[in-house]
């Protein structure tokens, strides 16, 4: 009962931690989404989720996505929710334990084909979300730089230019 | 409809017709060059990598093959690698020397001069020490530096007795012509915004618009028109408002690729052509090749940044004419790539993992380098594109439907490749070496109109006219009779400068 009680604190404390923005928007199933991040790409930071350039870029691509796309993601985030309840202690896939989130995911991978479609859409958003912030460049040594010159004048004056 | 004339028409802005619409335009034609994608403008449309998302219309089947293709001002160089290799001697004569594939009706030697003026003009960077290679002049600009993976693979080749060479790439390695020299980004797939790849929205474009060339963006040519004596007379084209067009000459060149040419050619009937243009060999659309292509990646011990610099790096073509007791026809090049796109990008697309099992691979990222292979894929006559039966554009004319397969002499060559990367890089100090993807991706089309002599087996001339169709010239990828084993751009751009010096002699007699 301790525990839960302190992994529930945890879980306000995340919620509380993430820009008033996201609150606003009022959509819990991001902190659902933030929680599987955890899961898909388990960074050697635990705050990198929490706050900072990953988390930033994940809530604005979700902020970004299709009504339908979401809605799409909404229910495989529900089922973490109800998987994570069928232990009986009222759990939320939240105030789970990183190691027990995973094996749920695992578990649900296996079971549900329906899970594992969504799964495959839930993915690419989390993991294009950490390697394209700040936080995933250091973590793989990526940097790049461009220029661009530009063409000569003749040609952006040409017949059918835009 | 009453249209304007030209003294030649363009049919489709890639490789071949931006060369076409550069030679012809300079030597004082009138130019109308179309082309049915967009004229991107590098720096507001390559940013975000959106700019590659133009849907093509065609039609993949079931298990097809389905190869790449851009449709662009510029074609799809727009956003290739900038691999520029030559074809050797040997392509030109597989029937005779090896007793596969198809004889095309011209040799290397007559296509030479062709390719070092395409080189020339294009500031191709390279060196003439690939052994394999025929007897040639120096290129224009030095080879790039070696960096990355290719040092490792370069050392590896050589333990095992193999000949590493610079990749001949068409991006700049020093300035050039007014254009700078690369900055090694490594964003040659999402269009080069620096300008020093030498693709042709970059130099054959602005040359020909310089010239006074016509070139329309965002028009489609729905037919090629022919007169009651069978004659080419111009065609039938629509404007980025849909409007109808019609534009005149007794000169078409059709440049649309091998996937696009061969229903453009069917539904253009004729009072003396019913059945389509270039119709009497029954080949339009057949013998559709793609080079046998795969990407492996290997993991080398220290950081080799393969994010940046050049997609070509070193290359070995040991094994491009066959291996010793091979059960397999021809060969294949191999050579050091770069990491398919940022972390993101390859993280996504190319792994499948999640946890702490994506994250390992991930630390390695920047230890890792990609390999390409380019083998030889054989003709085959099934092999096709044709009118689909059901799906059709929004005026109406069939989508052109895909129908492609391997054979196992392709797979045999592809498990050849993988078994000797593996051995270099593993002789080249690989720590690890894992498959990530492999066969059933190439960005090469190739066929659909072959070029012979013969027109009972062939669609085109050694020129590029059309056997049976007075005034018409294809000349772009689909009219290799057979694929080689090397990226096809500087060939089809040598074919094409070669046509074009041909028509202007021809007509100034």
């Amino acid at each position: 009962m301790r525990r839960r009680v302190f992994l529930s604190a945890c879980a306000v404390a995340l919620i509380g931690a993430w820009p008033k923005s996201s609150a606003a928007a009022g959509e819990e199933s991001f902190q659902i989404l933030l929680a599987l991040a955890g899961v898909v790409v388990p960074d050697k930071d635990p705050a990198a989720w929490r706050s900072g350039p990953a988390a930033d870029e994940l809530f604005s691509r979700w902020r970004n996505l299709e009504d339908s796309r979401r809605r799409g993601i909404e229910t495989a985030l529900k089922m973490l929710d109800s998987e994570a309840g069928k232990s009986g202690d009222g759990n939320t896939f939240i105030s789970l334990h990183r190691k027990q989130r995973a094996a749920l995911v695992s578990r649900l991978l296996d079971r549900s084909k329906g899970f594992a479609s969504s799964f495959s859409r839930l993915r690419p958003l989390i993991v294009r979300s950490f390697y394209s912030s700040r936080t995933g460049f250091e973590r793989t040594g990526y940097r790049r730089t461009t220029q661009f010159i530009g063409y000569p004048e003749y040609v952006q004056t040409a017949e059918n230019w835009e | 409809m009453v249209g304007m004339q030209y003294d030649a028409i363009i049919v489709g802005l890639g490789a071949a017709g931006s060369v076409f619409t550069e030679a012809l335009s300079g030597a004082g034609w009138k130019v109308l060059a179309l082309e049915e994608g967009p004229w991107y403008n590098p720096f507001r449309d390559f940013a975000d990598g959106k700019a590659i998302r133009v849907p093509t219309g065609v039609v993949y089947q079931k298990d097809s093959l389905r190869p790449n293709m851009v449709k662009a001002v510029g074609g799809s160089m727009v956003f290739y690698a900038g691999v520029f290799f030559r074809m050797h001697e040997n392509d030109f004569r597989t029937r005779t020397r090896f007793g596969c594939g198809t004889d095309w009706p011209i040799t290397y030697q007559e296509l030479a001069p062709f390719y070092k003026e395409v080189e020339v003009f294009s500031g191709a960077s390279g060196s003439n020490t690939n052994v394999f290679e025929p007897a040639r002049e120096p290129y224009p600009n030095p080879p790039h530096p070696v960096s990355g993976g290719s040092r490792y693979f370069a050392a590896g080749a050589r333990t095992l007795g193999y000949h590493p060479a610079p990749t001949p790439m068409s991006i700049l390695s020093r300035a050039y012509r007014g254009r700078p020299a690369c900055t090694y980004c490594a964003m040659c797939g999402q269009g080069c915004m620096v300008g020093d790849k030498s693709s042709p929205e970059m130099t054959y474009i602005p040359a020909a618009v310089k010239h006074g060339a016509h070139i329309r963006a965002n028009h489609k040519v729905l037919t090629i028109e022919t007169n009651n004596t069978g004659r080419v007379s111009g065609v039938v084209y629509k404007d980025r408002e849909g409007i109808r067009h019609k534009a005149h000459s007794e000169l078409v060149i059709l440049c649309g690729s091998a996937l696009l040419n061969p229903t453009l050619l069917m539904r253009s009937r004729g009072p003396v052509h019913p059945g389509g243009l270039g119709a009497r060999s029954g080949l339009v659309g057949k013998y559709l090749m793609c080079h046998v292509g795969g990407r492996y990646m290997a993991r080398f011990p220290e950081v080799v940044n393969s994010f940046m610099g050049i997609s070509g790096g070193i290359n070995v073509q040991d094994f491009y004419d066959g291996a010793p007791n091979a059960d397999f026809h021809r060969g294949y090049t191999l050579y050091v790539s770069l990491m398919p796109g940022p972390p993101a990008v390859f993280a996504d697309w190319y792994l499948e993992s999640w946890g702490e099992e994506l994250v390992q691979t991930m630390e390695s990222y920047n230890r890792m380098t990609r390999l390409a292979v380019v083998g030889e894929d054989q003709a085959r006559v099934s092999n096709t594109v044709t009118p689909d039966p059901e799906l059709k554009d929004e005026e109406g004319f069939p989508a052109p439907r895909v129908e492609y397969s391997r054979t196992e002499n392709e797979l045999n060559l592809f498990d050849h490749a993988v078994d000797t990367a593996r051995r270099i890089c593993r002789a080249g100090g690989a720590d690890d070496w894992e498959l990530f993807y492999i066969a059933d991706s190439s960005a090469h089309p190739l066929g659909t109109c072959r070029m012979g002599d013969d027109p009972d087996k062939s669609v085109v001339d050694r020129w590029g006219a059309c056997h049976d169709v007075e005034g018409l010239y294809i000349c772009d990828g689909s009219v290799f009779p057979s694929s080689a084993a090397v990226n096809p751009a500087l060939t089809i751009m040598a074919l094409a400068s070669r046509t074009a010096h041909h028509l202007i002699h021809k007509r100034s007699g």
